[in-house]
């Protein structure tokens, strides 16, 4: 497959605007209407995806995209759900109208999944209705959501894989309706050749529920309001998102920003050599560029990264969760085509950001997420009240499989475990969540112990000391869990090797780690990436996600919140006079205030 | 919060018991049912949100006494709108999983009621990007609204329906507190009109506008979009601001009525004399419709109902007013997320699962559109409720009058109204009517302005009203 190489100077999500209705003009009170409508239609199809599905990585951690697109596949509105779905949808519709465009019929439903065809990665099945209006078709109803199995080498997750046919069933823009009529032999197919069928079904069911009820609630907005109106409108509040974002962008000093260079473990399967991922960000006047020029080759296995349905995402979300901020910014600007248009991305072709077809590229999360967290660490210098310190920025899925009791199916169960995020400018990171681009939610035990022949050993904070800065990283989480059968194990993860970075001053963050039978005689740290692994009834993992980054200098932090930090046990005395300065009373607990000063001025000296 | 609130309870039951007022006090919880000051003070978190449940409760016995028992409830106050929604007067509840209290799970049993940000303080802006929009932001009561003449500058909604002539200088609780409308004029002039370029009525009708239709979406979202029909229902307007906006919120939203209740500014009050003592008892089952552990069932079922008949033994309620309700939350064998059905009463058998399930399949067909039938259905938790009896307030009738209202025409003021939701405003002669002077079987054409101490009602162009035996105002269009 031949492609034209990209232009250095990037490439953005932003669609064409070849119109195919009368601009006309809206008034400011049908606007504002038309804008409340089309945000409160993505959430609900997200509400409904989520709730009606069976991979628990849709209905628990929320991994799913939804919203209302132009024939283009300019996105109208999106549901604010895991940032990493957000502008991913309008790649998939790229790549199916690049084979159906002038096809679609009305009750048609397209099933896509080709990550060299816009799809963020083969897991995320697409599912993409085309809206007709008058006997026009005028725009898509589309939504993403993960599901548990795709019927790759191996159940759930992949890492060490040939290609991209090794990774996953492909499918590149299916009608698994045609007009209307459900084509039961091609879902039966599909069905067939993964490992969780009845799962799929479901998750595929909800996904057709999803995007049939954003045609509906679009289609009656254009009911009431008429086709120009309502595209006319979705123009303007394109627009208005674009210039709120360039109204920001030009705030910051033009320049090119350079993050330090970061260090992914491996590549899954080549142990000891480390990825490199060269961040550097570009501002100039109101526009930017993400370039991703000197980062790694293209590796062997599955841990390369789809450009279009994932580094552009990425890029977007960064800047536009970076300076759009809803906690510091008034106004809510929508998530809509209009935050596409200023921000664009290059990576060189050949490069784990690129990767030539057909390279497989399932596992792609751990490196998008260094890229927002690089975004962050190379603005952290000229905003200093937005960016924050290196965070857990990786993504810890572990994907648990067997064969059921009944010899035949298999069960399979990802998790996402949570890491923690860097300091920021004002308070200290948070703890236990999921960082960044990842933007999932935890998995109950209760929900674990239910479905699973797994059981809970340890949920809770980490026991090492946090990373010391003026505001101090966030804690990661632990986890221990039994195994009651014989489980397989595969897995996507990093920082082993590269802890999150502290930001102006602050410490280094802590490494993860995966170790199985922690505690016992037969204790064996495990790579961050894993393929196939057993674990034996009876048997334990371990698995620590890394603590964040500190942002700035931890001699300038509050005693008090030192002190806290003591009573809390997060610190002990000695950590707290070592990297803190603060001499800890430890017959009252209190600071003791002579001490300190002297401590902290000596080392100032 | 909690040994706070713990603390509150207990001296003020003491404090009431010392005054003897009464037997008990008594609280309403989140789930809409009353509990005892002894069980509240122990279990303080149930109490959360039961403020706005209360209005719903309200909202629930007012459509009772008019007759129409389904209701959208829709109470505004200063700075929020409260929106709730029972199908024939009954409340449904929230997942566990959605009880949420700002970021936390509060994981106790509530029933579904939504707060937005839109309310009579809700401060109108052209933002930066040039887009009109109105709240979340609220001028609260200090400096409040542009009108009150106390600092505030930003435009409101109150202002808007004081330029609009809805709320007349001397109409704010009965004239004790005088506004100011050409402060109104002067912010929305120059913070809107100026802005957007627009002629100045646009602009108040716009702020009024967006405002309602945030409340729309809401009602939309709990209603619609549950799978419920507005056309079945009749929206309540509460709290003091409420009844300004209900007749276009029922315009828009296509439902058939509007009742505005004798004193909306008190509808909470009359939802907590309309429940009864409620303790509801849930365990987890895990059973499949495929294979019921129908042992498992009844064991847990009669043990739940031990458990609530206890409590409600404990609050010293008689046997001869103590009745039980169960529910099930179910879901597909696989979800993840249940819904709750009501479980039929007598021993567990085969059929009684079979009607479980396929109240199941109803519910899921509602709320999702789709329906599994040939999917076996999981029983997560069964829970069974104790309902004490207590007695309830009764909403009385007023005095009978004819259809002529004129006699509670007090004045006629200029005051701005639209034909339909695309046509300009035009002001227009309005009949102002006091509400106390109104009698059963009067009839109000609209535009018409209805002032009392606590709200102000208006029926818009092309509707009329009429009030009914107990006294409430019912808003309906006129026919096309």
């Amino acid at each position: 497959m031949s492609k034209a190489l990209m232009p250095t100077t990037g490439v953005s999500l932003a669609g064409e605007s070849t119109r195919t209705w009368n601009d006309v003009e809206v008034d400011p009170i049908t606007l504002r209407v038309i804008g409340g409508a089309l945000q409160s239609m993505a959430k609900e199809m997200a509400q409904v995806l989520y709730r009606m599905a069976y991979s628990s990585l849709i209905r628990e951690s929320e991994d799913l995209g939804a919203g209302i697109f132009d024939i283009n596949g300019r996105e109208l509105c999106e549901s604010d759900s895991t940032p990493m779905h957000c502008g991913s949808i309008p790649a998939y519709i790229k790549g199916v109208n690049r084979r159906l465009a002038g096809t679609y019929k009305p009750g048609d439903v397209v099933l896509h999944n080709h990550p060299y065809h816009g799809a963020a990665h083969s897991p995320d099945y697409g599912v993409i209705i085309p809206i007709f209006w008058q006997g026009e078709h005028i725009g898509f109803a589309g939504c993403t959501g993960h599901v548990s199995d795709v019927g790759g080498n191996f159940p759930g997750l992949c890492m060490d894989v040939v290609d991209v046919w090794a990774e996953g069933k492909l499918m590149d823009s299916m009608k698994i309706y045609e007009a209307g009529v459900r084509n039961d032999y091609l879902i039966q197919h599909i069905l067939d050749n993964v490992r969780t069928p009845e799962q799929n079904r479901g998750d595929l069911e909800a996904l057709i529920a999803c995007s049939r009820i954003g045609e509906k609630r679009f289609t009656e907005l254009l009911e009431k309001y008429g086709l120009d109106t309502v595209m006319s409108a979705g123009e303007r509040w394109m627009d208005y998102s674009e210039s709120m974002l360039r109204k920001k962008i030009r705030e910051i000093p033009d320049g090119s920003y350079t993050a330090p260079i970061g260090y992914l473990d491996d590549d899954g399967k080549n142990r000891g050599e480390p990825l490199k991922v060269a961040v550097r960000v570009q501002v100039e006047g109101e526009d930017i560029l993400i370039d991703l020029t000197g980062s790694n080759s293209q590796v062997p296995t599955a841990f390369n990264v789809p450009f279009e349905g994932s580094v552009l995402p990425v890029a977007v979300s960064a800047i536009r969760t970076i300076l759009l901020d809803e906690d510091l910014t008034e106004e809510f600007v929508p998530q809509n085509d209009g935050c596409f248009r200023p921000v664009k991305a290059y990576a060189p072709e050949g490069t784990i950001f690129n990767p030539d077809f057909p390279a497989s590229c399932f596992a792609r999360f751990s490196q998008v997420n260094r890229v927002f967290d690089s975004i962050n660490l190379a603005l952290a210098p000229v905003l200093p009240d937005h960016a924050i310190a290196g965070s857990s920025a990786a993504l810890c899925a572990i994907a648990y499989s067997g064969i059921a009791p009944d010899g035949e199916s298999y069960w399979v169960y990802i998790e996402i475990n949570e890491g923690s995020y860097g300091g920021r400018n004002g308070k200290d990171g948070m703890d236990a969540v999921d960082a960044l681009m990842a933007n999932t939610r935890n998995n109950p035990i209760e929900e674990l112990e239910l479905n699973h022949a797994m059981r809970a050993l340890r949920y809770e904070l980490r026991d090492e000391a946090p990373a010391p800065g003026k505001w101090r990283g966030g804690i990661g989480s632990v986890r221990k869990w039994l195994m009651e059968t014989d489980t397989f194990l595969g897995s996507e993860a990093d920082n082993r090797s590269d802890p999150p970075a502290g930001a102006l001053g602050g410490h280094n963050g802590v490494s993860g780690s995966f170790t199985r039978n922690a505690g016992t005689d037969r204790e064996e740290v495990l790579y961050s990436k894993v393929t196939q692994e057993t674990i034996r009834s009876g048997e334990t993992l371990e698995i620590k996600l890394p603590s964040g980054g500190g942002f700035g200098n931890p001699y300038e932090r509050d005693p008090f919140q030192v002190l806290s930090d003591v009573w809390d046990e997060y610190l002990t005395d000695d950590d707290a006079r070592r990297d803190y300065g603060v001499v800890v009373n430890t017959d009252s607990w209190t600071v003791d205030e002579d001490a300190t000063a002297e401590l902290r001025a000596r080392s100032a000296a | 919060m909690g040994p706070k609130t713990s603390k509150y309870i207990e001296n003020l039951a003491g404090k009431a018991k010392a005054a003897q007022v009464g037997e008990d006090v008594h609280l309403m919880t989140s789930a809409g049912g009353l509990v005892t000051s002894r069980s509240a003070s122990e279990i303080p978190v149930s109490l959360l949100t039961s403020g706005v449940v209360a209005g719903l409760l309200g909202g629930c016995a007012i459509g009772k006494a008019s007759g129409f028992p389904s209701v959208i409830t829709l109470d505004v106050g200063g700075t929020s709108a409260d929106v709730g929604v029972a199908p024939d007067g009954v409340l449904r509840m929230k997942h566990l999983l959605d009880t949420r209290i700002g970021d936390y799970h509060a994981m106790v049993p509530m029933a579904e009621v939504d707060t937005i940000g839109a309310g009579g303080g809700s401060i109108a802006v052209v933002d930066d990007g040039g887009m009109f929009r109105v709240g979340p932001g609220s001028a609260g009561a200090v400096p409040g609204p542009a009108c009150y003449g106390h600092g505030g500058t930003e435009p409101t909604s109150t202002d808007a329906m004081v330029m609009m002539g809805w709320l007349r200088e001397k109409s704010f609780l009965s004239g004790t507190m005088e506004v100011k409308p050409e402060l109104a004029r002067e912010a929305i002039q120059t913070h809107i009109a100026d802005k957007l370029d627009t002629p100045l009525d646009d602009a108040a009708m716009g702020i009024f506008k967006i405002l309602a239709h945030s409340m729309t979406e809401a009602i939309s979202l709990h209603s619609v979009r549950k799978g419920y029909d507005p056309r079945d229902f009749s929206l309540i307007a509460e709290g003091g601001a409420g009844p300004l906006f209900a007749w276009q919120i029922a315009d828009q939203l296509g439902i058939p009525r509007v009742i505005v209740p004798g004193h909306p500014g008190i509808t909470s009050a009359v939802g907590l004399l309309t429940t009864d003592i409620r303790y509801e008892e849930p365990t987890t089952v895990w059973t499949s419709s495929a294979d019921p552990n129908i042992e498992l069932l009844q064991e847990q079922i009669e043990r739940l109902s031990a458990l609530a008949v206890a409590q409600l033994e404990k609050d010293g309620v008689a046997a001869e007013h103590i009745s039980l309700e169960r529910s099930v939350d179910c879901r597909y064998v696989g979800q993840g997320y249940e819904l709750r059905v009501a479980a039929p009463d007598g021993d567990v058998d085969d059929v009684w699962v079979k009607t479980v399930a396929e109240a199941f399949h109803d519910v899921h067909g509602r709320t999702y559109s789709q329906r599994f039938d040939d999917k076996p259905v999981q029983l997560i938790n069964v829970r069974v409720t104790g309902v004490g009896a207590v007695p309830h307030v009764q909403i009385a009738d007023i005095a009978v009058g004819t259809a002529d209202s004129s006699g509670a025409i007090k004045t006629t003021t200029q005051a701005l109204f639209w034909q339909d939701e695309t046509s300009a405003p035009q002001w227009v002669d309005t009949p102002v009517y006091e509400r106390s002077l109104l009698l059963a079987n009067n009839e109000i054409d609209g535009p018409a302005i209805v002032e009392q101490f606590d709200s102000t009602t208006i029926i818009g162009m092309n509707q009329h009203a009429t009030v009914d035996a107990v006294g409430h105002i019912i808003i309906e269009r006129n026919p096309a």
